[in-house]
């Protein structure tokens, strides 16, 4: 059952690469042939594919650091179906979508990328993307490692303002929480927009994951535990006040 | 004397006709021949040659029955102080007067006023052809009519004056003409019994308007003056007093449709008036259960619109904190026994309680129940799960092991039947569910049952109780133990023909594997001993030969063997486990064994051979030669100088208690359970919905699963996540909503 939709989405995402091709195609102010070149320089010699050390090297030229945002975008836009890995058509394709067709005329379009994701609904995509990058198909992963998550998360919000997050990390390593499902990954983007810093808005009758009511309650017992605490240190106070009224 | 219209003089005719009237008005003696001419008379009138003097008749009736009534009048005016005795001497005889007037008329109604009195239905539908002109009347509505008009209307305020007058008196306790009342008021409806709707519009208008309002008024008063005297309890105690009499008053002077405004207009003044105060009262008199108290509130409140609502309230409340203290003090040892007898006790007592002080009202029953069940499924702790249903079925355990003495049969069916009172309260109905059938499963192979009749009753009951689907697995399980009897028959044939010779007594039940709470994950390795080697194989020939197909897993940890014990002073007979019992036979070839030769002959798992030998030195049939712990390199002799007073026993009873494990494991198999229920649920539900809101879901949910137990909103969120994750369900756009893929 499983199975049979994973083709079915990766189908889905074929036909709408080829429709990205047909219209660039007439605009020829790139040649295939050096992107190709290009992808030869960074091909491992076992596979027809960048790998781990090609990637490494071509962020170099790039000048960007592989675990940079800009790297995950470029993922992105190559619709990448894995960490450390573009395989010819991935690479031929998203060079297509950018009409870039050197290193230099992808580093020209870093700032158009930058530009795009900001705007809501590509982000969302993006976001979205991020999940199956994280995911190791076909390693039999059905959700993701939160030592994957986390890293991915502080990622893809790293040109963001999200405060919950590193909380909302700590919570995910504190109680070693094992994985992230699909479902909870995606909500996620909902829980930064709709309920935010303030977790009072957070009512877990509505239909949010489970992981989030544990999260809201982690959070909440950890606030009135400080609160107690300000208080008891407080009142110590209070009581050396006292204690030194009585004496004079 | 002829019927034939004839010429009749009407002034002749008529002098005679008005002496008899007036004797018959005043109740005078008229013989019956007069009374028969009279008639005649009347009908001669009716019929005359050649004009009929119906007409005149009637009009000169009416003169007499003015004028007769006009005295009367005057006779009542005058008399001043008793007035409503004079007017009731007169109306009592007019009234009775007119009735007989009306049959010695009766031609006159029948033939000349019926038939120019329009019908009920002319007058419904407004049909009137003479408007202007006055309704002719039969005689006897005439003579009312006339007493009406000349007597009652003019009278008007005298009347209600005095006769409110009269009744304020009564109410006060002095002495009134309750006959003279009683007359005087209903001549009201009365003079109107021949209208044909309406009858007690007068009555209403002139009288019972005018006494509601002084009701009203004298017992909003009353009841002031009441308030200021007395405490609640006395405030109560007269209001029921007053209530009652008025009551009574009603009775003796009013007409039956006054009965209940009376009665409303006084608990409208006395109770609804003071509701707050008596809200107020109620609390304490329901904290201290004062039953006399109790008993005129509920009379009290209960005819009030919403009158009860808070006593209800403060009942179960106050059953629930009685409840919960009497509970969470239990301890020990015989918490099960305690917790179900003080539940019961509760039951029994606040049940009574309704039935003799709150007249049964369904109200405080079903107040009752809510309080029972928040006890009866109360968590001290929110996390840990609710202990009530394993205590319920500790408690069935109790009652039909067969260690449960001196209690006859019939006394335990009571007891069980009480406990499915318990049971109904329960809303984790399937851990309960859970925990019995273990406790049934172990009552069954270890053969530990009272009777298997009172066992299969029990089971019946709470088939009665929950309906099939919930005892269907414990059914089962008694067919099993049925059907291996069988089997032990046909297996002992079996050998027989093949004259095999087993050497040792062999039973065995086959056990379906579902039906029974025995996880399989629980086998332990181990090699059978070599006296038992020949049985099971032959027996495992015998049923596939005749069950081809099916596959037996011998449970061998569930099993016991006698052995009987030659070495010592007395032979013994002893009821061991299996794995007892093959540590015990090493012990014929050898007389001292090494830990590890024990471990290597038998093949069990460290833990159960440690459990296992540890329960033997424990009942000093064997002797740890070291005196250590038990130790791998520890050895064992078989203690020779063992004795027992009983010659029959058993070792096994260490080994098969209940461990806190075992409870541990109930609790995550019903919790396991209870995920793929939910599961299920939620796939039927989204499969008949195909799009559903979350909320609705979740209440949808928990409606389904309500009658075996009451689901976390938590747990179905998660199973919601498991079946998003498995690709049943997806999120719609809308992240609150979920849709069903097909």
């Amino acid at each position: 059952n499983g199975s049979h939709r994973y083709s079915e989405r990766s189908k889905g995402m074929a036909t709408r690469n080829g429709l990205d091709g047909v219209t660039r195609q007439s605009k020829s102010d790139y040649s295939e042939s050096k992107v190709n070149r290009l992808f030869e320089r960074y091909r491992d010699s076992t596979e027809d594919a960048i790998l781990a050390d090609g990637m490494e090297r071509f962020c170099l030229d790039l000048q960007v650091n592989p675990a940079e945002f800009i790297v995950l975008v470029l993922a992105w836009k190559f619709q990448a179906s894995a960490m450390c890995r573009f395989t010819r058509t991935e690479f031929v394709n998203g060079c297509r979508a950018l009409r870039a067709d050197s290193l230099k005329g992808i580093m020209n379009k870093f700032s158009d990328l930058r530009k795009e994701v900001k705007n809501e609904a590509t982000f969302k995509d993006l976001y979205r993307f991020t999940f199956n990058f994280g995911l190791d198909v076909e390693g039999g992963q059905r959700s993701l490692p939160c030592d994957m998550a986390v890293p991915l998360w502080k990622l893809v919000f790293s040109q963001r303002q999200v405060t919950i997050l590193d909380r909302w990390c700590d919570f995910l390593l504190d109680q070693q929480v094992r994985g992230i499902s699909r479902d909870t990954w995606q909500m996620f983007l909902n829980f930064t927009e709709v309920i935010g810093d303030d977790l009072s808005n957070y009512d877990d009758n509505e239909a949010w994951p489970s992981l989030f009511d544990d999260f809201v309650e982690y959070e909440n017992e950890r606030q009135a535990r400080k609160q107690q605490e300000k208080q008891r240190t407080e009142n110590v106070d209070d009581g050396y006040d006292d204690s030194e009224g009585v004496m004079v | 004397m002829s019927l034939k219209p004839r010429v009749v003089n009407f002034e002749q005719t008529w002098d005679r006709l008005l002496e008899t009237v007036k004797g018959v008005i005043q109740l005078g003696n008229v013989k019956r021949k007069i009374w028969n001419d009279r008639f005649s008379d009347v009908y001669a009138l009716c019929v005359a040659f050649p004009e009929p003097h119906s007409n005149r008749l009637y009009e000169e009736t009416k003169i007499f029955l003015e004028e007769h009534v006009q005295t009367l009048y005057k006779d009542v005016v005058q008399a001043a102080d008793g007035l409503l005795t004079i007017y009731h001497r007169h109306w009592q005889e007019y009234s009775r007067g007119a009735s007989y007037l009306d049959q010695l008329y009766s031609y006159l109604n029948q033939q000349f006023i019926k038939r120019q009195k329009m019908s009920e239905a002319d007058r419904t539908f407004g049909y009137s052809l003479d408007t202007g002109e006055e309704q002719l009347m039969d005689i006897g509505e005439l003579a009312l009519d006339t007493w009406k008009r000349l007597m009652i209307k003019p009278l008007k305020k005298n009347l209600h004056e005095l006769l409110l007058r009269e009744i304020h008196r009564d109410r006060c306790g002095e002495d009134t003409n309750q006959a003279v009342l009683h007359g005087v008021i209903n001549s009201l409806v009365d003079v109107e019994r021949y209208r044909q709707k309406d009858q007690v519009q007068l009555y209403q208008e002139l009288f019972e308007s005018k006494l509601l309002t002084e009701t009203g008024e004298y017992y909003r008063k009353e009841s002031a003056n009441l308030l200021q005297n007395y405490n609640c309890s006395q405030y109560m105690e007269k209001v029921l007093q007053r209530l009652q009499e008025e009551n009574f008053r009603s009775r003796k002077f009013l007409h039956p449709s006054s009965y209940n405004k009376v009665m409303h207009e006084c608990q409208m003044r006395m109770v609804a008036d003071h509701m707050v105060f008596l809200h107020g009262e109620c609390k304490n008199m329901v904290r201290n259960e004062v039953l006399a108290d109790l008993s005129r509130m509920y009379k009290l409140l209960k005819p009030v619109v919403n009158g009860l609502h808070i006593m209800v309230n403060e009942l179960q409340e106050h059953i629930k904190q009685t409840g919960l203290q009497a509970v969470s003090s239990l301890q020990g040892e015989n918490i099960h026994a305690l917790f179900v007898d003080a539940i019961l006790a509760l039951h029994s007592k606040y049940t009574k309680m309704i039935c003799e002080t709150l007249g049964k009202d369904k109200v405080f029953s079903m107040a009752l129940d809510k309080a029972c069940a928040a006890i009866v499924n109360h968590r001290p702790h929110p996390r840990q799960p609710c202990k009530s249903p394993e205590l319920l079925a500790k408690y069935c355990d109790t009652l039909l092991k067969k260690s449960a003495k001196g209690v006859s049969e019939s006394e335990i069916d009571d007891k069980l039947q009480q406990s499915i009172l318990v049971f109904r309260y329960i809303d984790d109905k399937d851990v309960f569910q859970r925990f019995y059938a273990r406790m049934l499963a172990k009552r069954l192979i270890h053969g530990l049952s009272t009777s298997m009749d009172t066992e299969e009753s029990m089971i019946n009951k709470l088939k009665q109780a929950f309906g099939y689907e919930f005892t269907n697995k414990l059914h089962r399980m008694f067919t099993d133990i049925g059907v291996s009897e069988g089997l032990n028959g046909n297996f002992n044939t079996f050998c027989q023909d093949k004259q095999v010779d087993l050497s040792v007594n062999f039973s065995i039940y086959v056990l379906t594997t579902g039906s029974w709470p025995l996880g399989q994950s629980t086998l332990a390795p181990f090699a059978i001993p070599q006296e038992l080697e020949q049985s099971v194989s032959k027996f495992e020939e015998f049923y596939s030969e005749k069950l081809p197909g099916r596959k037996l897993t011998w449970l061998h940890h569930l099993c016991t063997g006698e052995l009987k014990l030659n070495y010592l002073k007395k032979s013994y007979i002893v009821t061991a486990t299996t794995f007892q019992m093959a540590v015990l036979l090493l012990f014929n070839s050898q007389s001292c064994l090494r830990y590890s030769e024990l471990l290597e002959s038998t093949q069990l798992g460290e833990k159960e051979l440690q459990r296992t030998v540890q329960s033997l030195v424990d009942v000093k049939l064997v002797d740890n030669k070291a005196q250590d712990d038990l130790d791998t390199s520890a050895s064992y002799v078989l203690n020779m100088n063992y004795s027992n007073k009983r010659t029959k026993f058993k070792i096994t009873t260490a080994v098969q208690k209940d461990t806190p494990q075992e409870v541990e494991q109930t609790h995550v198999a019903v919790d396991e359970d209870r995920k793929l229920y939910i599961q299920a649920a939620i796939v039927r539900i989204m499969k008949a919905r195909k799009q559903l809101k979350h909320n609705i879901l979740i209440q949808e949910v928990i409606s389904q699963a309500k009658a075996r137990f009451s689901p976390s909103v938590s747990m179905i969120k998660k199973c919601t996540e498991i079946l998003i994750d498995k690709q049943y369900l997806e999120r719609t756009a809308s992240a609150d909503e979920y849709a069903y893929i097909a």
